[in-house]
């Protein structure tokens, strides 16, 4: 295994592992556990959790991993909960970029928009800067072209927005630099999932199930309002299917997230597997 | 019985020939000489369209086979290019499905006209018994402006209009009777200046009560009335009476032998089979063209029709075997149990009634699908596009049209169509 390193600092890993989870581990009427899905992203659903080997010879191995755990259950008829915990780690991340989260969230169905409402804490890698954010979140369930369904079967693009408002309070910072953010910080949010499947959809020609190529993006832009500025992060992978539930991933990220905003970017490519 | 075939090897276009249960499919196929008794397309991934008391509907292989002693799959041979023009010619038929209904009644009934049955004393009785419930029952359809459709029917339907060619790769020669037994023409004379026989089906028997029927017309119905209503009274039985009465058939049957000649056409017999065609001929239609009288209708109608029987005879057709009817690994989720439940609402709703209204709402919700397209193992993710939190949409006309309230969590879970079928029936209760 070997990795390069770009001028311009974007490290690409070759021959990474990404490892599909099953979606639900274990499973009850009134809750759910969903064990390698990040919560972080309402679309990460059926994001697999991602572990990544690097080495270098002579040179120890690195990994890469990023991986949630989630607990959604019913709350009321119209709403219901998600507690979740997740971790962008590995030695292959400088620790300032490692994030730790944790995160309580309650969302209810008010036609025709979905309101979330959530707790969540964040720390840096060596916990250097920790922070806890209340914040509430909406999206509107669909009604426009593409909101929450492909555009056409024809044309098989879907987005989903989301806007949202929350508080914050430091906790523990060894800089204040490194936080970014004062104690009592108010953040907002913008962020756009959007999922892209070429080709027409097969429903209804009879043709049996297949693997497609998929291709999706999640863009997260925040507006700090002790700075003031914005920071953004976009996430995108693609995933072509090679046969026998094999497929060839490749993602990119880049931008500054929560909780230290320090800028990332990186581009893997590593197979996946899908039973 | 040979090594029955996995469901995954049926494709678009080939035909089902489902042997029942009931004393009715057992009836339909004595009368008709084979061994099997309904008749469906398979459509596409694990549904099939049929004829139904619901319509031309289509539904999971694992509905349509759940009643089924055993079912053959039938491939056309030599296999044409590709079938999407047969599944596209069904597809249209199903689009208008609610237009048609079908009940095995109305296939014995054309049996017991068109077939040389072994007389017996229980016989007339039976016949009559049979022709006027069915009568009631298409007077009641056509009443409720639905046309009856026999499930063999559709599927021959299916093939020979794919192309609008009269004798294109896709038509089922039907094997017809021989020379010697069809009653051919006696027909052409009763219907002057009518194609008498399209050459389709199997004809009818010499040997048949139709044949033997005398040619008066019968009076068709005032318009926009339904048939029932004029001249004598029609006489539906029930399911049981009809049983017993052809369990009677059955057992006198033993000891009379094929040589005991034509059934004897009394009055009474005449009458029935009359009104058995003033109601299918259906109410005239003030201002429409006349039509064909009711008697030499039925008579066009009777040599014309396709049974499964003769789907299974047709060398268009090659048997593959039968069908393994539980598949292994999953199925298209639908649930089992009893066939009609009562809504919150108090409404009485079958499981077809459930899964069609479901397929609307899903249609309705999804840009630029058919919604012949749909089925219940329709994904809403991988096929129709939906994210989870677009599946909340499906609450609201959920609620209008069935009254029924699902948490908004089990809807955000909701894989694919069936399962939305399954969650509303668990929320109905046996009547």
């Amino acid at each position: 295994m070997r990795r390069l390193r770009a001028g311009i600092g974007v490290a690409l890993g070759l021959a990474g592992a990404f490892l599909a989870t099953p979606a639900a581990a274990v499973s009850s009427a009134a809750w759910e556990l969903r064990v390698g899905h990040s919560y972080s992203s309402v679309s990460a659903l059926r994001q697999p959790a991602t572990f990544v080997l690097s080495a270098d010879l002579g040179r120890p191995t690195l990994t890469k991993l990023d991986a949630g755990l989630l607990v959604d259950g019913e709350w009321g008829t119209d709403g219901g909960f998600e507690f979740g915990v997740r971790a962008s780690a590995g030695s292959l991340r400088p620790r300032p970029r490692r994030v730790y989260g944790s995160m309580l969230r309650a969302w209810k169905h008010w036609d025709p928009v979905i309101v979330a409402a959530d707790g969540e804490y964040e720390a840096d890698g060596g916990f250097d800067v920790q922070k806890g954010v209340l914040a509430t979140e909406v999206t509107p369930v669909g009604g426009l072209p593409g909101l929450g369904v492909w555009v056409h079967p024809a044309f098989r693009m879907r987005w989903r927005p989301w806007i949202g408002l929350g508080y914050g309070n430091v906790f523990a910072t060894d800089d204040a630099d490194a936080s970014r953010e004062a104690s009592g910080f108010w953040r907002g949010l913008a962020r756009l999932e959007l999922t892209y499947v070429p080709g027409r959809s097969p429903v209804g020609d009879g043709a049996a199930a297949r693997d497609e190529a998929q291709f999706d993006l999640e863009a997260t832009g925040w507006l700090l309002f002790d700075d003031p500025r914005g920071e953004g992060y976009v996430k995108a992978a693609l995933s072509l299917p090679l046969g026998s539930g094999l497929s060839l991933a490749a993602s990119a990220e880049a931008g500054r997230q929560p909780p230290r905003f320090e800028l990332e970017r990186s581009i893997g490519i590593g197979l996946g597997f899908r039973h | 019985m040979g090594k029955t075939l996995p469901q995954t090897i049926l494709v678009p276009g080939d035909v089902l020939l489902y042997r029942g249960r009931s004393w009715m499919s057992r009836a339909i196929r004595l009368f008709d000489g084979t061994s099997v008794s309904h008749a469906g397309l398979y459509l596409e991934t694990g549904t099939v369209a049929e004829a139904t008391g619901d319509g031309v509907i289509r539904r999971p292989l694992a509905t349509s086979v759940s009643t089924a002693e055993h079912v053959l799959v039938r491939r056309m041979e030599p296999a044409p290019r590709s079938m999407k023009p047969v599944q596209a010619r069904a597809r249209v038929i199903v689009a208008e499905g609610h237009r048609y209904a079908y009940e095995q009644i109305i296939l014995l009934a054309f049996l017991c006209l068109s077939r040389r049955l072994v007389p017996t004393g229980s016989l007339g009785r039976f016949v009559r018994t049979v022709l006027d419930t069915a009568a009631a029952r298409v007077a009641g359809w056509f009443a409720g402006n639905v046309e009856p459709m026999i499930c063999s029917e559709f599927v021959f339907r299916a093939y020979d209009e794919a192309d609008p060619d009269p004798r294109d790769v896709f038509t089922l020669e039907i094997v017809p009777l021989t020379r010697n037994e069809r009653f051919a023409s006696t027909l052409r004379s009763r219907a002057p200046g009518q194609p008498a026989v399209a050459g389709r089906g199997r004809g009818i028997h010499r040997g048949s009560i139709l044949a033997h029927v005398p040619s008066a017309p019968a009076r068709r119905p005032p318009a926009r009335r339904p048939s029932s209503a004029s001249g004598p009274r029609l006489r539906p039985a029930s399911d049981e009476e009809m049983r017993k009465l052809f369990e009677a058939h059955v057992r006198e049957r033993r000891g009379a032998t094929a040589a005991s000649g034509a059934m004897r056409v009394d009055s009474e017999l005449q009458r029935t089979v009359e009104r058995f065609a003033t109601a299918w001929a259906g109410p005239e239609v003030e201002g429409a063209a006349p039509r064909r009288a009711p008697m030499e209708n039925l008579f066009a109608v009777a040599s014309d029709f396709v049974t499964p029987g003769d789907l299974l005879r047709t060398k268009s057709l090659r048997t593959r075997g039968p069908l393994e009817l539980r598949a292994p690994g999953r199925q298209p989720r639908t649930p089992g149990g009893r066939k009609r439940r009562r809504g919150p609402d108090g409404k009485i709703w079958s499981l077809s009634q459930v899964e069609l209204e479901s397929i609307d709402i899903v249609a309705r919700l999804t840009p630029g699908v058919d919604r012949n397209a749909i089925s219940s193992a329709t994904r809403f993710g991988r096929d129709l596009g939906w994210d989870e939190w677009y599946l909340l949409r499906l609450r609201a006309p959920l609620r209008e049209r069935f009254h029924v309230n699902l948490s908004a969590v089990r809807v955000k879970d909701l894989e694919q169509v069936g399962d939305l079928v399954e969650a509303l029936w668990a929320e109905m209760e046996d009547p």
